[in-house]
């Protein structure tokens, strides 16, 4: 039964978040994020998903499809990259942190894997 | 069927191995803190000019205009004049400071209508000497640009006035009206002295204007903390990169010994 109930409450999530996609900017979202670069409402849907749907599955061992590699490669390449960039010289700019933009971007890579993630799950 | 699998298992099979990866993260650690003997932290101030244009004066600018006004003031902040300065000043105190290591640590910012200067370097105490030099030796030359900017107005009012005098006493009212002067000759004089005063005055504006007003917001100060290379950073970078190897390399192991579940 609680089962069931999570699995319609995360299925409800799902269209959710996807009905919500082409809004692109929420101020409540941007403020909770900390960022407005990525500041989709879908986002609070994904986190619920991943936290009710995602993380039990995977604690279950569900298998994947293994077409998730590549992303999770890619992901690992742009961490590496950019914990290699510390130890570089970059020139300063405007007073950007130079830190701020490698968190901005690679939070943002993470919402995409998880939502890649999700789609394999779903589909499987 | 297709190819799947679990990545619980590869989860389980890093943490079986954990000691693996607890070394990939100690060594990645331990290369970081040998880096940061070589990677010196990095101190960065800045100061800052803000730029106001009088439209009383002006009137209405184009965008193009309000730019080259703008313009005016970076290109002054990275002349040579400024520049090579700098470079004297702080050479008394660092024989060794050259104009290759001026421009490989400073940076010039426009931020609408501000200009920041900022620089970089090993030393805080260096950065904060260089920054007030720089911004000191900008806002002097950028004030006494503005001086000449505001005679050059001045004086071409003058001159409107005597070249009017002198348009009126060629007229139906003879030489009645020469604004004082004693000929036409003596006000044709006059106005070539004043001419040349214009002349002169115009190359020490550096290409700016009166309307122009140039104020230093932010003065440099004494950078308490490094903005780059911060030993604790590089550390945690390197125990993160050591981790993401551990995890790649375990991660072909395991695919290497087992094959997907079909």
């Amino acid at each position: 039964m609680k089962n069931r109930l999570i699995g319609t409450a995360a299925e409800y999530c799902w269209y959710a978040m996807i009905a919500v996609l082409p809004i692109t900017s929420m101020p409540l979202v941007a403020s909770l994020l900390g960022s407005d670069s990525v500041a989709s409402p879908s986002i609070l849907f994904l986190i619920a998903v991943v936290i009710f749907w995602l993380m039990p599955s995977f604690i279950k061992n569900k298998p994947i499809h293994p077409s998730i590699f590549p992303l999770f490669l890619f992901v690992m390449a742009a961490l590496l990259g950019s914990v290699i960039s510390f130890f570089y010289e970059i020139p300063a700019f405007k007073g950007v942190s130079q830190y701020s933009p490698i968190f901005s971007a690679f939070s943002s890579l993470i919402i995409g894997f998880l939502f890649f993630c999700l789609r394999q799950f779903i589909s499987d | 069927m297709e190819n799947k699998f679990k990545p619980l298992d590869i989860l389980q099979s890093i943490t079986r191995r954990w000691w693996v990866t607890v070394l990939c993260m100690v060594i990645g650690g331990l290369c970081a803190l040998l880096l940061t003997r070589f990677i010196l932290p990095v101190y960065e101030t800045s100061a800052s000019f803000s730029v106001t244009i009088d439209y009383t004066r002006t009137g209405a600018l184009s965008d193009v205009q309000e730019d080259q006004a703008m313009r005016g003031i970076g290109y002054v902040i990275t002349s040579d004049e400024v520049i090579e300065s700098v470079i004297e000043e702080v050479k008394v105190q660092q024989r060794d400071y050259s104009r290759i290591q001026f421009e490989k640590d400073s940076t010039l910012d426009r931020e609408e209508f501000r200009w920041a200067l900022r620089y970089r370097s090993p030393d805080p105490a260096l950065a904060e000497k260089v920054a007030i030099i720089w911004a000191d030796t900008s806002n002097s030359i950028i004030q006494e640009g503005l001086i000449h900017a505001q005679i050059v107005d001045s004086v071409t009012d003058v001159l409107w006035g005597l070249e009017d005098c002198l348009k009126r006493s060629t007229g139906q009212f003879g030489t009645a009206n020469l604004c004082g002067f004693y000929g036409s000759q003596d006000l044709v004089d006059e106005i070539v002295q004043l001419s040349r005063l214009i002349h002169e005055e115009k190359t020490q504006t550096r290409g700016l204007f009166a309307p122009l007003a140039v104020q230093m917001v932010q003065q440099p100060r004494y950078p308490d903390s490094p903005v780059r290379h911060q030993k604790n950073l590089l550390t945690a970078g390197g125990i993160v990169a050591g981790l993401i190897l551990s995890i790649l390399t375990q991660g072909i192991f395991y695919f290497r010994g087992s094959s997907f579940e079909e």
